[in-house]
């Protein structure tokens, strides 16, 4: 669905160099009702989008199923976030605490220009990590220079700005379709699909992103490899080294033959 | 006349006996022909079903079936993360890397 969207595909296309990777099997599952009826569905899979440097190291990573516009803004962030660490590898650029006075740039001792993205992108995920346990919200990327300024001089001028709380205010989803949207949505389960993703969108963003930070502040930057089955046991709840995938309690709760099963 | 005549048929029927008997042994590298009664399965049906199907079958054909092939979408995917890389080096931009379970080119995933 994603990949079929016509605005998400054009960005992906011109800004990224993508990769696709399967983490496991996905389980399958088929009903034969014997009349040559077969219903087949999958079974708790899960996605991870993963921003990474040319050098194949992780800058960040969005946990789960969004919708198309959440997603596409979400891939703008990551566009902006990888501008923002090559800018810190050449110009040791200090980063401007979101909410708090700009500090001064410091003397600091050289360091190499990895030392110094390390540095920023660990600064980025705590940062993300407050905001998101203090305000509810992420902050964002802005360009900060004005347009005529931002045609001539290095337009990623980036700082991290926390919104305003907004845990007040009444927390409708933002991704949710009105009655007046375009889309169509005219059967009930039209609906309660669209609710759902709006919803999944809504805790990825929130819960499963601030676990996201906390991970990635404390590991640094490393290969995708190295946090793929944390990410997907412990934000995504899929144990990829369960061959149930978690659901084996489920399956053999109340099954009466369920020793004889595990003895084939 | 009449004697080379009969020379000329005892030689021949003498080399079909030996061509026979050389068949028969397997002396040419070929396999035995098969007989007469086995021609038409082997050489009429089996062997042109033999050539289609290694032509076109193969191990995965009985998993497509249950989980048939499909277009990844229209996004320009690379063969792998170690290919965007490549490519990101070149080009500048930063790689996107998309794990899932199942396969993206594979319509249950």
């Amino acid at each position: 669905m994603l990949f079929s969207n016509e605005q998400v595909v054009g960005f992906i296309n011109n800004n990224f160099e993508p990769a696709w990777e399967s983490v496991r099997p996905v389980p399958i599952v088929r009903i034969d009702f014997g009349n040559g009826t077969v219903v087949t569905r999958t079974l708790n899979g899960n996605i991870a989008t993963s921003v990474c440097t040319r050098d194949g190291l992780v800058l960040d990573v969005l946990p789960g199923i969004y919708q198309p516009d959440a997603y596409l803004e979400q891939l703008d962030q990551f566009r902006l976030l990888a501008r923002y660490a090559n800018k810190a590898m050449k110009l040791g650029v200090p980063v401007a605490k979101a909410g708090a006075q700009q500090q001064a740039a410091s003397v600091e001792k050289p360091k190499t220009p990895e030392e110094r993205r390390a540095e920023v992108i660990k600064n980025y995920h705590e940062t993300q990590v407050k905001a998101l346990a203090d305000q509810g919200v992420a902050a964002k990327f802005v360009v900060n220079a004005g347009l005529s300024k931002a045609v001539i001089e290095d337009p990623i001028k980036l700082v991290l700005s926390v919104p305003p709380d907004t845990r007040n205010a009444a927390p409708v989803p933002k991704h949710v379709a009105k009655k007046d949207d375009k889309t169509p949505l005219e059967k009930p389960d039209d609906v309660a699909g669209w609710k759902t993703l709006a919803e999944d969108t809504q805790l990825n963003e929130t819960v499963r992103r601030k676990l996201i930070h906390e991970m990635l502040a404390k590991e640094g930057l490393v290969k995708p490899e190295k946090l793929t089955k944390a990410i997907y046991k412990d934000v995504l709840h899929a144990d990829l080294d369960d061959p149930y995938l978690g659901l084996g309690e489920s399956l053999f709760a109340s099954y009466p033959f369920a020793k004889e099963d595990k003895k084939h | 006349m009449a004697r080379n005549r009969c020379f000329t048929i005892v030689a021949g029927l003498s080399g079909l006996a030996l061509l026979t008997a050389l068949a028969g042994r397997g002396w040419t590298d070929e396999a035995p022909k098969p007989k007469a009664a086995d021609r038409t399965k082997k050489v009429v049906i089996e062997k042109p079903t033999v050539a289609v199907v290694a032509g076109s079958a193969s191990v995965a054909d009985a998993k497509d079936a249950a989980n048939p092939k499909v277009k990844p979408g229209d996004v320009k995917w690379h063969a792998s993360f170690a290919d965007a890389c490549k490519a990101a080096e070149k080009s500048n931009k930063p790689v996107l890397l998309f794990q899932m379970m199942g396969k993206l080119d594979e319509q249950f995933c």
